[in-house]
């Protein structure tokens, strides 16, 4: 399963700086589409056995692994039903799971890795160093396993059509009113590139892209050596469902671009969408950096093209509500002689009708000011904490850590 | 008095203020990579074939109504629903039905309408269809009036 140097009989494995298929032991570089090995043949034809069947149980934790031999040391290689390529815990050596990807399920494209898993840690590292709220201890994190792994996607092409309803406020003489927009239309979607693995949420890895599809490459099982990979176990309906959650975000963030008002929100819409029949099917590459802080395991991620980190991480929750408190009251005893200085001007003036109401209108706008502050710096927190619990996600570091091997 | 309301006003814009500036820091320097693409980054852009400004409340199920599409259920005009099902895994089509899309493709289908997306006739049709099925019934009676077919806003339909 293993890809061997021709010149000196060691397995060979993809630099992602290089582009090249490299021997460690002799140093020798082959393009990955030039590089004929008996391997890719025999591959075609491995066969797994159900790890339930070799053990005579019936264990449904089990039921989707299977065991392959390692080619080269004869050793048992143990996966799940949805990994194509991982490696061979007795002797490391790069092994793809050809069965796995064959014929109908063998991806057109591959998006090689461009990012080194130095530069992938060094990238990350760089990143979060300028986190002002990072706790030392995460900046310099010691890595607890880094693994680069290629997702397969699905890149389609799909007409969308929606009809929305957006609720705004619009001026009206001196106040405003709430008002009610239709926006219906088409949209065209060209080489969007969706996630096919089941066990790595949509969310997560829509954060990856994008991706420069313009890069691809036809499929060469080579490219997959020296790292990990996945098939697609999605269906039809995921794919739809995918595909109609990010057209619908692009088409509502468009209808609201195009209407004029304020407070705009979307109250009614009625998305379809036609997915076309003749997808891409491609890997795409990622770095998974996980690391231990307080007990909890945090996964980065870097897209393996790109370098773009995607993560959210623990903050320091003292010092943050210090200074936010601190800074409070230093705005406050300002803004405290501001108002008593300019209150009493506002309130003593004539009591007419005309300068009650614009009174009114001021104290309004005030308070209104207030209360968008307050939610939008809470929105704000909000949002980091959800994606911190994304980053600290079981099922993030689960996909990464529940593989054989130690790359 | 006004020393009771320049405090409380003071404090909610110090608090206030506290709050968005640390939680925009707090955004800017713990949540990395927080952005999925847009439209631009795909080309994805809208092409808006109906605008209606400053509706009323009631008008809202009217407007979805009349101007959503219908995906067409029917095998016969959706050429993939008979190379698979929704809960079928994704797979690659073969060169046949690769081939098999084609054909419909060149038969003079648009994009639209090879993936089987039902264009509606006319609007009066729609408007009329609509009224048989639900205008008696309906408590929304009287809010629409039949537009004119040429009317521009169903330009592209």
């Amino acid at each position: 399963m293993a890809t061997l140097c021709k010149n000196c009989g060691f397995a060979l494995v993809f630099d992602p700086a290089k582009q090249r298929l490299v021997c460690s032991a002799c140093g020798s570089a082959f393009r990955p589409e030039e590089v004929e090995s008996e391997a890719k043949t025999y591959r075609e034809d491995l066969e797994a056995e159900s790890i339930n069947k070799i053990n005579g149980t019936d264990d449904k934790d089990l039921m989707d692994c299977y065991v392959y031999t390692c080619s080269e040391c004869g050793g048992e290689i143990i996966v799940n039903g949805t990994e194509a390529s991982t490696t061979c815990v007795f002797c490391g050596n790069p092994n793809v799971v050809f069965s796995r990807i064959a014929k109908q399920k063998c991806p057109e494209y591959v998006l090689p890795f461009k990012v080194t898993k130095e530069m992938a840690l060094q990238i990350a590292r760089d990143r979060i160093s300028q986190g002002f709220f990072i706790p030392k201890q995460i900046k310099n994190f010691s890595v607890d396993c880094c693994r680069g792994i290629y997702l397969p996607y699905w890149i389609v092409n799909a007409d969308f059509q929606d009809a929305v309803v957006v609720k705004g406020n619009v001026k009206q003489g001196k106040s405003s009113v709430t008002r009610y927009f239709g926006r219906a239309g088409t949209m065209k979607l060209k080489n969007l590139p969706l996630d096919a693995s089941r066990a790595l949420s949509d969310e997560s890895s829509s954060k990856l892209e994008p991706f420069v599809l313009k890069d691809l490459k036809r499929f060469d099982e080579d490219y997959l050596l020296g790292f990990y990979s996945n098939v697609s176990d999605v269906t039809y309906s995921d794919i739809k469902k995918s595909a109609i959650t990010r057209a619908e975000e692009f088409f509502k963030a468009q209808a609201m671009d195009d209407i004029d008002a304020s407070s705009k929100e979307v109250v009614a819409s009625q998305p379809s969408i036609r997915l076309d029949p003749d997808m891409v099917y491609a890997m795409l590459p990622a770095w998974f950096i996980s690391f231990k802080y307080k007990g909890k395991h945090n996964t980065i991620l870097v897209n393996g093209e790109t370098g773009k980190v995607v993560c959210a991480l623990p903050w320091k929750k003292v010092l943050f509500f210090t200074l936010l408190i601190l800074l409070g009251i230093v705005i406050t005893i300002g803004a405290f002689y501001v108002f008593r200085a300019t209150l009493p001007a506002i309130f003593a003036g004539r009591r007419t009708s005309s300068s009650s109401k614009n009174r009114g209108q001021l104290i309004a706008f005030l308070i209104a000011g207030i209360i968008a502050l307050f939610t939008t710096g809470i929105r704000k927190v909000v949002k980091v904490v959800r994606n911190i619990q994304l980053t600290q996600d079981k099922n993030i570091f689960n996909f990464m850590k529940k593989r054989q091997g130690s790359l | 008095m006004i020393d009771f309301l320049s405090f409380v006003f003071a404090l909610g814009v110090g608090f206030g203020v506290s709050c968005w500036i640390f939680g925009t820091m707090l955004d800017k320097s713990n949540n990395i990579g927080d952005y999925k693409g847009d439209s631009g980054d795909y080309n994805a852009y809208a092409k808006f074939t109906t605008k209606r400004d400053k509706m009323d409340k009631g008008e809202i199920q009217s407007f979805i109504y009349l101007y959503s599409e219908r995906m067409s259920k029917k095998p016969s005009s959706d050429p993939s629903a008979v190379l698979y099902k929704g809960t079928d895994l994704v797979r690659r089509l073969t060169p046949e039905e690769r081939e098999q899309i084609k054909k419909s493709a060149s038969a003079g289908e648009s994009v639209s309408e090879k993936n089987g997306i039902s264009k509606k006739n006319s609007f009066v049709d729609e408007f009329e269809q609509w009224e048989k099925d639900y205008g008696t019934k309906s408590d929304l009676k009287g809010v629409f009036r039949p537009l004119e077919e040429e009317d521009p806003r169903r330009a592209g339909l």
